[in-house]
């Protein structure tokens, strides 16, 4: 539901402008009718329109500034630590790009906005409910076992059905990883939020731990909204920002980061090119990979740790 | 998850015997007996194996007897790995679904169709565990086809060279007794103790390090009782009397 009014006020709002610039075309008024009856949304020919209007080829593309690619759903497989080529151990997560397919893709025209969804894994029909089963029927992709929108610009748009693949990311990129984070239960205020707890002697009494003054006196003579408190910590969704990806391997859909990431083993993440620490844009695969799509004897690719020994410029 | 008994499989393929371990394992574990079958689809080549071959492994209770022609399979199989690895190109590993390409063309030569790919619905927790176990098992066995590391117990006195690339990568010696070993896959380790000017240290090494350039094992006939030999730090010049 909020993803068509958040449609449908952008069309709203985009058809307000095109009229006050020019006078409304037959496709703007069709596109004000598709909106306001309700027998659009269950039309199977809006997809034959779509295509009409937009032909979304899976070629590469030359990536500009400006251009968002898609992200990844993946699998938190676990941890472990690795030697790289001069000695020093990483910390690595490895993560497990299970079968990721375009399953839907947004636009415009339609929903009035650039994204694409994206599926992972595998499910049989009668773990689906009928809803689930009737969307992927109706896009004509395989049953997924979890689905996530990934906003993009336009000119990263790929077509449904397209496999996203582990070489969608290049080893020593940086890249953000949201998931759900363990869920902790209900937690003090040390924990929580890091507060300092009371003294451990001095007559402390029963205050050890305890959170401390929540406020002021009569003046406020109420605790501001806002204020940290115990309660319940973790379970949310949390991105580690600017993770380093070590390596990757085409064979098997593994990555190997650098960190943690949230979430427990088993539980899916969805990486994406880092915000802050930006991935060079020749470097990239724009939109995404599209290499040969059985490559299964391709060799890992290691991050490029460079010439010079780190240990050895440190002096 | 039959594709990661696969990626197992045509992982240790090039060795005999760790592939022959492989197939003893799968076929004690009789209950995967279908994750064996698909593998057996997968990593043959469709038109070299008469339908009469993939067709019994769907049911568990013709297994046992169709044993021997599963070895002989098995055994065909790693003679031309090659040509193998070559056809193996399309079934991506690390899938929980059966490929269906592979399936259609398996339909082809044989003419039971209607096969359709069988999806393992596990928990992801396990799978996530398994996919772990499996690149723990690969990164030992890389590092052991890279260097000889001697097999350390409790009780040994080994000599180390220990390059530390902190300290400008000088390479320093170490002789000392093997007091614990705590058995982690790569993340193995082994605690050394010796006397340095009188006082006892202890070092915590990992025993698949790159930094350990060369383990030598001076003297292992020393015959101790325990596991962990945490009891000769009460002991005054322990090392002397052992």
């Amino acid at each position: 539901m909020s993803a068509l009014s958040r449609g449908l006020i952008s069309r709203l709002h985009r058809i307000l402008s095109t009229n006050s610039r020019t006078p409304p075309t037959a496709t703007t008024k069709f596109y004000l009718l598709r909106c306001f009856s309700a027998d659009a949304l269950i039309d199977g020919s809006q997809v034959a329109y779509h295509q009409q209007s937009r032909i979304i080829e899976a070629k590469p593309g030359v990536m500009t500034p400006n251009s968002k690619r898609t992200g990844v759903i993946a699998v938190k497989c676990g941890m472990t630590a690795l030697w790289d080529k001069w000695g020093a151990r990483i910390p690595i997560t490895v993560l497990w790009v299970d079968d990721n397919i375009v399953s839907q893709v947004k636009t415009v025209e339609k929903e009035g906005f650039f994204a694409l969804q994206v599926g992972c894994g595998q499910k049989k029909e009668k773990h689906l409910t009928k809803p689930e089963v009737g969307h992927f029927r109706a896009q004509g992709v395989p049953m997924k076992r979890k689905l996530r929108e990934f906003p993009v610009t336009e000119d990263a748009l790929l077509p449904v059905g397209t496999c996203v693949g582990v070489r969608h990311f290049v080893p020593g990129q940086f890249v953000d990883v949201a998931g759900i984070t363990m869920g902790k239960g209900f937690q003090g205020g040390m924990k929580r939020h890091g507060f300092k707890g009371g003294p451990a002697s001095h007559g402390a009494s029963l205050s050890h731990r305890s959170i401390g003054s929540t406020g002021q006196r009569d003046a406020p003579g109420k605790v501001f909204k806002g204020k940290k408190m115990p309660g319940r910590m973790g379970g949310v969704q949390r991105t580690v920002k600017n993770v380093w990806v070590y390596k990757i391997d085409p064979a098997r859909n593994l990555m190997w980061v650098k960190g943690q990431v949230p979430g427990a083993e088993g539980n899916f993440v969805f990486i994406k090119d880092s915000v802050y620490k930006k991935p060079d844009i020749q470097m990239l695969p724009f939109p995404t990979y599209f290499g040969a799509e059985d490559d299964d004897n391709a060799e890992p690719l290691v991050a490029d740790l460079g010439e010079v020994d780190p240990f050895m410029v440190a002096d | 998850m039959q594709s990661l008994y696969g990626t197992l499989f045509r992982r240790q393929n090039l060795n005999i015997s760790h592939f022959k371990s492989t197939l003893a394992y799968l076929a004690v574990t009789e209950s995967k007996t279908h994750g064996l079958t698909l593998l057996n689809s997968n990593s043959s080549p469709p038109n070299r194996f008469p339908a009469s071959m993939t067709q019994p492994f769907r049911s568990s209770h013709y297994f046992s007897p169709k044993f021997g022609t599963q070895t002989e399979t098995a055994t065909f199989l790693n003679g031309n790995g090659r040509s193998c690895r070559m056809n193996l190109s399309c079934c991506r590993s690390m899938t929980t679904v059966g490929n269906p390409a592979e399936a259609s063309s398996e339909d082809s030569s044989a003419p039971v169709a209607d096969v359709p790919p069988r999806i393992k619905f596990k928990r992801l927790d396990k799978t996530a565990r398994h996919i772990m176990q499996i690149l723990n098992k690969e990164a030992v066995e890389e590092v052991r086809g890279q260097r000889e590391i001697p097999d350390i117990k409790p009780g040994y006195t080994v000599r180390l060279k220990v390059e530390v690339p902190e300290n400008k990568r000088r390479v320093s010696t170490i002789i000392g007794t093997v007091i614990a070993r705590r058995n982690a896959g790569i993340h193995t380790t082994f605690r050394l103790r010796r006397m340095v000017a009188g006082v006892g240290v202890e070092s915590l090494l990992p025993l698949y390090s790159p930094n350990i350039k060369q383990i030598e094992v001076l003297d292992d006939r020393k015959k101790v009782r325990r596991a962990k030999l945490y009891y000769l730090r009460d002991r005054m010049n322990a090392l002397k009397k052992r």
